[in-house]
């Protein structure tokens, strides 16, 4: 029967129903408007006054007890079609003082006004029903201050049934008080997901979670734990199962994706009022006069682009990997670069060739500097300069500016921000809110600071999957102008902390006073922008930037300033912008320009350093896949100081069912919120292996293996690994576990993959122990066991990633080590290392030269063949049906890599900066004689971690050329 | 004023002397003839009532007993308070793992720590090897409690958690909770999805003890 499926869907699968009662309320409480009057019952009865009363039994095995409880449902509204869905309104607990009673009356005589329903006076079968009165215990607080409720029904043998079964379950309830085994199990715990209020909250609120969140591993969060110390699980399993329902239930109510433009404007106008068109920085790529979309040329870099590659290196891979992608790791969509140097697991970033309207659906445009008065800063001042500022911009997007009407602005002394969406599209916006906050002088004043406009976007309704309640999706756009001055970096990451702060909106939900607006931070969205005048210099010698800058056929030239670009290297540090991703910059220095004052070649001003001040940086959540199209400064716009910004997103968002996400969600919260400590039952895994072999394990090549876990409890199971000791790791460098916490409904089954894969950075480590690997994992089950998981795996020495001194004290090929100790006497090395030898004598005798080596990437599979060939000390082998061009460029490839994978660079970091001293060819062989142009970075590599003062690319390629000439 | 103490018990010894089945008597009072071998540390806990006024609530880590965890066993038996240590009375070796135990105890872990010697499966002394009296002869000499048991018939078995129950309050202060490293009980009720359970958490906290 439908109605108790309905019921059924309300309850744990750990509930029983025992008796469904469809009724009517007729409780003098909830009829207060017609107090008075002799309320005639309609046939069908309104809707709003139908209640289904279930009898829903919970039975402890362990314990051995049962308990009852009475669930009171109404209807819950719909605009569309029958109601099929219900809603709890009252939860009783069939304990203490409940009691429940009946009573025959007369059907259309029932007089609302007494406070009792009269009892009929006579029977009369076809007029008549009966009345159901529940009078709920006031010992539990479950339901405070409820009174008597009565109920209206006609079928006599259900209303038995229930009587009857309320009786017995009270009865059972007693006999269970009486043998009552543990004193700290307190009763009717089952019942507090259905009476607490909190799931509700959460799901309802329309607030998503905070970007940051999504950067930080889940498993960071959970409580510290290690082998035979738990820590605290009720925690973790609130915030294990909170993610997995909301990401269930996301995923389950998923109808598609929906697609906005989105362009996004930065310009620091230096006080000036508008004397030029802004249309080549308004319109959108298609009109960039260069390609048809305009993505930074993402070419095949040269190696000596090795900064970029080196980030993406050390932090890419797990992330790349992680499989399920609604997991709080998944990376947003970033645009990596891909060089020869490469390990070939790097995602190469294509632009998928969307058909871009060069009108955005969404204009966001951030102003700086708008106006330099010192009363603007002394008191607010008139809206003049937006107004003239949005004239101009409707001017110069010509006859489309019709299309376009603005949405919202905000204006805190010289920084505006104006939001502009398609009049077509106006309907999708709503929740518009603003926030400013000043960080200038007193570290309040508005000179310095950011402003904010967070906007609801839900996207049309019709037509799409024929979603009825499509669920939206919150955007947040931040103009900021930070603290200038070259020194100034660390005012400029404070300056962003204080913005991130206190630049907040107020939301719908008062805090626990009632009076003041719960604040919403400007991370609580599902996408947000950061743009503006950030002013992060670059940290070189001026006379280098502008050499450098000079270079106007060396393609890697923004590449080898940005290396020194004070917002990456504060990125880098987690000093500020932390996962903010920001796309490849390929475009001038947007700072300083100023007629009238001495420039160099450039236009760029003398006194000072050119920069890219004006940046555009975004965060989102994996709900939300967004994809830059372009990232430009517009050097045509002369009339200010900077230059303006501008970059094209396109921004994919979940088309999400609303009601039935919120449906789900409130029923999968129902389903894990019984995992209780105090809950007799426990929760039990069983593992389907408890040890796990990887075979071989060599360098670059990944090995996998699968646990399942299948939950053989009643109850759901929440897991996560935790390390053996407080201090150490959860699992060895060189492996991997996915996922690294879960939830497990009963008899469900969930599949963990444990991969082992050995890179630069554990490699240095195992290729100086024993080929032996062993580990332990501890898999915790919240609340329950520890899994000890075996796992083993023998590796195979490489000669990537030693130091070189050691290459060259190897006997034979590294694969035929016994021992990582057993070398060459120390007195006793060989002249070069046999491995590089080996490289370079082939390509010689080869007569290796093409057009590209050393720069175009190779052919992984050869590179592996040969890589494995040096390892194992075995003749390269002939590869046949592969042009010789191939394989040359592997060759290439593969001794770029294993001087790269060296421990220490060639020349020793503390040499870097004598090298540059160096005044003469003789002078510099005395250093080292083995330099090309092409080496730069892998003999003079950085260490960016470095205490010593950054050295000058440019110092370093000058001590180059002197080979060279 | 009543008194609830909560301490950390660590169950030790060779594998299959009856760890896991001695735990599930106590705990469930069940016995299950075919367990498997207890791959990692189980962890249940048990409430003992020694009087109208006191009650000791154990946090027991059953451990695996195959030789290839004993690395392991450290992070089990750190911070616990006390430690059953299970030999079966007809396997002579098991005894001598008991001891290697018992010596590592002693060195190991913490100073107080109260260690119990027990002979498990006294439902087969017709199979018995290892004596009644040079077990409790050895544990006199190492001042350990000893019992024999036996899950299966549940002999014992009650009586030996009570003991250690009673002895445990007097070499422990008071105030002392389970290894000191588990947080307050109070953080540890009830799944809040919330967080707003600081009132809830204050009241727990100081009804503790």
């Amino acid at each position: 029967m439908a109605v108790e499926e309905a019921i059924q869907a309300l309850l744990r699968s750990s509930e029983e129903v025992k008796v469904v009662l469809e009724t009517v309320n007729i409780s003098p409480s909830t009829t207060t408007t017609t107090t008075g009057k002799a309320l005639e019952l309609r046939d069908p009865p309104d809707l709003h006054h139908r209640r289904v009363l279930a009898v829903v039994s919970h039975r402890d095995d362990w314990k051995g007890s049962e308990e009852g409880s009475i669930f009171i449902c109404k209807y819950k509204a719909s605009t569309h079609g029958t109601p099929k869905e219900l809603e709890t309104q009252h939860v009783f607990p069939i304990a203490g003082n409940f009691s429940i009673s009946m009573a025959q009356v007369r059907r259309r005589t029932i007089d609302l006004g007494a406070q009792q329903p009269r009892p009929a006076a006579g029977a009369a079968p076809a007029n008549s029903g009966f009345s159901l009165t529940i009078k709920p215990d006031r010992g539990l607080d479950a339901e405070p201050d409820s009174a008597n409720l009565t109920y209206f029904t006609n079928d006599v043998q259900l209303l038995r049934a229930t009587v009857h079964e309320c009786k017995r379950l009270k009865e059972a309830t007693e006999l269970g008080e009486g043998v009552s085994i543990s004193q700290s199990s307190p009763r009717f715990r089952w019942l507090l997901p259905y009476t607490s209020q909190q799931s509700s909250i959460h799901i309802l609120s329309s607030i998503p979670q905070d970007l940051r969140f999504f950067y930080q591993p889940l498993h960071n969060r959970l409580s510290p734990a290690s082998a035979g110390l738990s820590g605290d699980d009720a925690a973790d399993i609130a915030l294990i199962s909170e993610t997995w329902v909301l990401s269930k239930a996301r995923e389950m109510s998923r109808k598609g994706r929906s697609r906005i433009s989105v362009r996004i404007g930065t310009f620091n106008v230096n006080g000036k009022l508008p004397s030029q068109d802004l249309s080549t920085w308004l319109s959108g790529p298609v009109k960039t006069p260069i390609s048809p979309i305009s993505i930074p040329p993402l070419k095949k870099l040269s190696p000596l682009s090795l900064g970029e590659v080196e980030v993406a290196r050390s932090s890419f891979y797990f992330r790349k990997k992680s499989p399920d992608s609604k997991s709080e790791n998944s990376p947003p969509s970033q645009i990596n670069s891909s060089s020869a140097l490469s390990d070939g697991t790097n995602d190469v970033f294509e632009a998928e060739p969307v058909d871009v309207d060069p009108f955005p659906d969404i204009f966001a445009l951030g102003f700086q500097e708008l106006d330099l008065s010192t009363e603007a800063l002394l008191y607010s001042t008139s809206s003049v300069r937006e107004d003239a500022w949005c004239t101009a911009v409707f001017a110069s997007l010509g006859e489309k500016g019709a299309m376009y009407e603005k949405l919202a602005s905000k204006q805190l002394v010289g920084m505006l921000i104006i939001i502009m969406v398609k009049k077509s599209l106006r309907s999708c916006f709503s929740d518009i809110t603003t926030s400013a906050a000043g960080a200038g002088i007193l570290g309040v004043l508005g000179n310095k600071g950011g402003t904010a406009v967070r906007l609801k976007f839900t996207p049309e309704s019709s037509g799409k999957a024929g979603i009825e309640t499509p669920g939206p999706t919150i955007l947040t756009f931040v103009n900021a102008h930070l603290a200038a001055f070259d020194d100034m970096v660390d005012k400029r990451n404070s300056d962003f902390q204080d913005l991130s702060r206190r630049l907040s909106f107020d939301s719908e939900v008062m805090d626990s006073t009632g009076l003041v607006p719960l604040p919403i931070s400007v991370y609580e969205s599902d996408a947000l922008f950061w743009m503006g005048d950030l002013n992060y210099r670059i940290d070189l010698p001026d006379n280098d930037i502008r050499a450098i800058l000079r270079f106007h056929n060396w393609e890697g030239r923004y590449a080898s300033l940005l290396r020194f670009d004070q917002l990456k290297k504060s990125i880098r540090n987690k000093q500020a912008f932390v996962e903010f991703s920001e796309n490849h910059i390929n475009h001038i220095p947007t700072y300083r320009f100023s007629p009238g004052v001495p420039t160099d070649g450039l236009g760029y001003d003398l006194k000072r350093k050119p920069a890219w001040t004006d940046r555009i940086l975004y965060m989102n959540a994996p709900s939300v896949s967004l994809q830059q199209l372009s990232y430009t400064a517009q050097p045509q716009i002369t009339m200010s100081d900077h230059r303006p910004v501008a970059a094209d997103f396109l921004v994919e968002v979940d088309l999400i069912d609303k009601d039935l996400h919120d449906n789900i969600a409130r029923r999968l919260f129902r389903e894990v919120g019984y995992i209780d400590e105090e809950s007799s039952e426990r929760t039990s895994i069983k593992l389907d292996t408890t040890s796990l072999d990887f075979g071989q394990v060599m360098y670059r090549k990944e090995v996998s293996r699968t646990v399942r876990l299948q939950n053989n409890s009643k109850v759901p199971c929440a897991y996560r690994f935790v390390p053996l000791e407080p201090t150490s790791e959860i699992h060895p460098q060189w492996m991997s576990i996915t996922p690294m916490h879960g939830l497990i409904l009963p008899s469900e089954v969930a599949l963990i993959t444990l991969t082992a894969y050995v890179d630069n950075n554990s490699a240095p480590t195992l290729n100086l122990s024993p080929k032996t690997l062993e580990a332990t994992l501890i898999l915790h089950t919240i609340l329950g066991k520890d899994h000890f998981i075996s796992v083993t795996g023998e590796y195979q020495y490489t000669c990537f990633s030693n130091e070189l001194s050691r290459l060259t004290r190897l006997p034979g090929p590294i694969r035929s080590l016994t021992s990582p100790s057993d070398l060459r006497p120390e007195n006793h090395p060989l002249n070069a290392p046999r491995e590089i030898m080996r490289l370079v004598n082939w390509m010689m005798s080869e007569h290796a030269s093409i057009d590209g080596l050393f720069i175009l990437p190779a052919k992984e599979d050869i590179v592996d063949t040969i890589r494995e060939c040096l390892d194992t000390g075995e003749e390269f082998p002939i590869i046949p049906n592969e042009a010789d061009t191939e394989v040359h460029l592997a060759f290439a490839v593969v001794l770029l890599r294993l001087l790269d994978s060296l421990v220490e660079p060639i020349v020793p970091v503390s040499l870097h900066s004598k090298c540059t001293q160096m005044t003469s060819r003789d002078e510099a062989f005395e250093v080292c004689d083995l330099l090309t142009n092409i080496f730069t970075p892998i003999l003079l590599r950085d260490d960016l971690d470095s205490s010593l003062p950054p050295v000058s690319p440019l110092a370093k390629r000058d001590f180059l050329m002197y080979f060279i000439s | 004023m009543s008194k609830q103490y909560q301490f950390k018990l660590v169950l030790l010894g060779e594998s299959a002397v009856g760890k896991s089945s001695l735990v599930l008597r106590f705990v469930k009072d069940q016995f299950d003839d075919y367990r498997e071998s207890t791959i990692g540390a189980a962890f249940l806990t048990q409430t003992v009532t020694l009087d109208d006024q006191t009650t000791v609530k154990f946090e027991i880590w059953d451990t695996a007993g195959q030789e290839r965890y004993k690395s392991l066993a450290p992070m089990y038996y750190r911070n616990a308070n006390c430690a059953v240590v299970v030999y079966d009375i007809t396997q002579t070796a098991s005894l001598e793992k008991a001891r290697t135990w018992i010596r590592e105890l002693q060195r190991q872990a913490d100073p107080s720590i109260v260690i119990a010697l027990c002979g498990n499966k006294s439902d087969l002394s017709a199979r018995r090897q290892v004596t009644e009296e040079e077990a409790k002869k050895y544990a006199e000499e190492e001042g350990l409690m000893w019992a024999e048991t036996s899950a299966k018939s549940g002999e014992g078995v009650t009586e030996i958690f009570t003991a250690i129950a009673k002895k445990l309050p007097l070499t422990a202060p008071p105030s002392t909770r389970a290894g000191g490293a588990r947080p307050a009980t109070g953080a540890r009720t009830g799944v809040d999805l919330n967080k707003q359970s600081t009132n809830a958490q204050g009241q727990n906290e100081a009804c503790n003890c």
